[in-house]
Parts: structure tokens; sequence; C-alpha cells
């Protein structure tokens, strides 16, 4: 009896373990690095976890937790609720090419990331000059839109990692 | 088994559409949020500072260790010029001293003629310093988050300042925590004057690292290098604060950088200027709109 509870609360933690990583990266966008020239991070940190476990892991990262992810950026990181809408977007167009991106080569994965983290910058940015009613200025967001794309292979195989020791397990 | 197959075979388009109908439910539910954000940007106000409180415990601890890199290359970086540092440093003390005598004479001269006049005393000014935890909160957004809130005097609309000049202001006030609305940010707006001439015109931010100053009177006389302080207008700012340096100045846009670097800044002091007390319900409805 112990043990099937132990085992129950071990498979809901490994379960809940993809979208726990995904909260982790939010909040160290949100550490002040204080390096030079550093862009603000943002969502891209968060937007590579949810692309690979979309595409790795679907089950993992539901639509609602997505959902929950940008109201939880949101309001630890100060803006508007605008997140929510970015990430479930992007969430829905990864699902819709997931099929093609499962099995693809590094480079095209990575391609592919670059075109989604632009994009939802993009439509973050639109969506602040929504709600705000005035144009910021895009290029802070495109610099930390390409940083985020950068650091997309060394998140993903760290997450990959993460996912060949804890949940190919199950 | 076979049963079983048959039973999933029925259910999964079911289960696709089921699928479909919740993100198209998540979808309109976070563009209705979009939505709500427009006209009332208030209304996640709270829940804002109960997450703020909830996270900046963890980001006060992660926060350490980025903050003695900065102080171990500052330290580094002021080891290499050490000499040249010191003689400035001296230079600095023999003009400053001169500075003092002056401000004693002036200070004794001011307070004479406004006992002469039988001027009202200025409001007083109090300061709650508090330690940078969170950086800016997104590529749109220019805010940062403190570890001090309302149990310590913070109160929303307080001016944010170090040692160099004016950050911004309060924005959201949680009980253990509270984020300031830096100057760059889309939704700051500062009433100041051109020091020089004393001009007054509308500091604005365009989430760009500089600032454009905006309503300056026609035929104002502006200069790249002008020094731009807080003129006082509208409560929220004592006036004189320094807030940043005309850079430049061409076909109707000026643009102004801002004295402090908060890439860099570890500590701020909020002020607790007495006058915003008698304005705030007059002219800040929303933190996020109102004038800064």
């Amino acid at each position: 009896m112990n043990e099937s509870v132990w085992q129950r609360l071990d498979q809901t933690a490994r379960n809940l373990m993809p979208v726990a990583l995904t909260l982790l990266l939010l909040v160290l966008s949100l550490v002040p690095w204080r390096l030079p020239f550093l862009p603000p991070l943002g969502l891209n940190l968060t937007l590579i976890s949810i692309f690979y476990w979309i595409i790795h892991r679907p089950s993992a990262m539901p639509i609602p937790a997505v959902f929950a992810i940008g109201v939880v950026s949101d309001l630890i990181g100060g803006g508007p609720l605008v997140s929510p809408f970015v990430l479930v977007t992007a969430a829905a167009v990864v699902h819709s090419v997931r099929r093609w991106l499962v099995g693809a080569s590094t480079i095209i994965v990575w391609g592919s990331f670059f075109v989604m983290v632009i994009d939802a910058v993009l439509l973050l940015w639109l969506l602040i000059w929504y709600v705000s009613r005035e144009m910021p200025v895009l290029a802070p967001g495109i610099s930390g839109a390409l940083l985020g794309a950068a650091a997309y292979p060394l998140i993903a195989s760290l997450l990959s990692r993460v996912e060949q020791k804890v949940l190919r397990q199950q | 088994m076979s049963r079983l197959g048959a039973i999933a075979t029925i259910l999964q388009p079911l289960k696709a559409w089921g699928d479909r109908i919740a993100l198209f439910g998540f979808l309109l539910i976070a563009f209705a949020l979009v939505a709500i954000e427009r006209s009332n940007p208030e209304f996640a106000g709270r829940a804002r500072g109960a997450a703020s409180d909830l996270v900046a415990p963890v980001l006060s601890l992660l926060s350490e260790p980025s903050a003695a890199m900065a102080r171990a290359i500052d330290s580094v970086r002021e080891l290499s010029n050490v000499h040249e540092e010191n003689a400035r440093l001296r230079d600095e003390v023999g003009r400053l001293l001169q500075w003092q005598t002056v401000a004693r004479r002036l200070d004794a001269e001011n307070q004479e003629l406004r006992a002469l006049m039988n001027l009202a005393p200025d409001p007083k000014v109090k300061f709650v310093s508090a330690r940078v935890v969170g950086g800016t909160g997104g590529a749109f957004v220019r805010s940062v988050l403190i570890a001090a809130g309302s149990r310590d005097g913070v109160r929303k609309n307080q001016p944010a300042i170090t040692g160099d000049g004016l950050i911004g202001r309060v924005m959201e006030v949680g009980t253990r925590s509270a984020r300031v609305l830096l100057l760059t940010d889309i939704n700051s707006r500062v009433p100041i004057y051109v020091e020089r001439t004393r001009a007054r015109a509308v500091l604005e931010g365009d989430n760009s690292d500089q600032m454009l100053l905006n309503y300056l009177p026609t035929g104002a006389d502006i200069v790249v290098g002008d020094r731009i302080v807080t003129s006082g207008q509208g409560g929220i700012f004592p006036p004189g604060l320094p807030v940043g340096v005309v850079t430049t100045s061409n076909a109707g846009t000026i643009r102004v950088q801002p004295l402090v670097d908060w890439e860099t800044m570890e500590y701020l002091r909020l002020v607790d200027y007495e006058l915003s007390d008698l304005l705030l319900p007059l002219d800040v409805s929303d933190p996020r709109r109102g004038p800064q």
C-alpha cells in the first residue's frame, strides 16, 4: 500500500517535471545577471522548454499548463497579461507541425525554433502595443529572441538529458 | 484486447476534437485577458503583488551569485586603475570642499530669506533602501523587483533613486516586495525641466535604452549635454532630482540618456515624498499610465 503511494507520488513528480523545469527557466530569466549588453531574456527560455517538450513529449506540456505558465510569467515579471496568448499560440503552432519535427535533423529543429521565437516576439510586441497604446521599440525584443535562439542547442541538450534520465525510466 | 482497440479507435477522433476545443477555449480566454489589460491595467495588480512576494525570496537567493560576480569584476577593474582613481578622487575632494563652503553659505542665506518671507517649508523627505532581486520583466517591460514591500513602508508611486539620479517609481507593492517601473518603460512619463534654461517638458520611455523628451515649448533652447531634472509637477517626484543628459537633438527628436546604469544596479532608495499624499487621489488613478 505504502509502496504504491510512493510510486504514485514518484510518477506525479516525473509527470510534472517538464512544467517545473519550464517554470525554473522562467525564474532564471528574471534573475538580474548584471552583465552589460545582455538583452532581456523575456519569454525566450520558457519558449525553448515549451517547444522541446511539445515535440518530444506532448502529453507532458498540455495547453492548460502552457496557459498557466504564461499567466505566472506575467504575474512575476510585472508585465501586462499578454504572455498566455503568445505561449498558447506558439504551442498550437508547434503541435500543428510536430509530426514534421519529430525525428528531423538538429538544424531543421533549430531553424524552426528560430522562426517560432521571432514570430512570438513580434506577436508579443503587437500585443504590448495594443495594450499600452504606445509603440514600443522592437530592437531589445529581437536581440533577446536571437539570444534565445542561440541558447536553444545548449538548453535543449540539457532538457534531453533530463528526459533520458528521469522520464524514460517510466 | 480487440474490443479495447476498437474503443480506442472510436475515442481517438473525439479526443482530438476535445483537444482542439480546449485549445480554442484557452486562446479565447488568453485574448480576453489581453482585452481586459487594455481597458483596466489595474485588474491583476493584487495578484502581481502576491506573485512577487512568492518569487522574491527565490530571486533574492539566485541573484546573490550574480551580484558577487559583478562585485568581483568591479574590484578587479578598480584594482587595475587604483592610482588614477586615487588622483581623480583627490581632485574631486578639493573641488567638493569648495562647493561645501558655497553650499553652507547659500543654505544659511536661504534659511534667513525664507524666515524673512515667511515661506512654507518644503515637504519632508524620508527614504527606504532596498535590494534589487529581479531584473527587467521582459523584452517590452522595463521594471525591476525589489526586496522591500508595504511592511517596510513602500507605497505605490514612490520615486526610486540611486546616488546617480532617478530610476523610476513604484508600480506595484506586495507585502515583502515591490516592482519599480523604470524610466525607459513605455508607460513611464516624468515631468521635467532642462536645468540650464528651466524649460519644462515631459520625459517618456519607449523601451529603448534612452528616453524621449516631448512637449518642450516651441523655440526652447536645448543642446547636447544639457542636464535634465524633475520639475516636481504632478506631486509624484520631488523637484530637482537629476534624471539624465541630452544625447541627441535633431529634427524635433530629443533623446536623453539616463544617469543610472540599471544593468549593474544592486541597491536603490525609495523616496517618501509627503506632497504625493496630497495629490494622489487627484491625478493618479492608473499607476502605469499616470504622470510619472
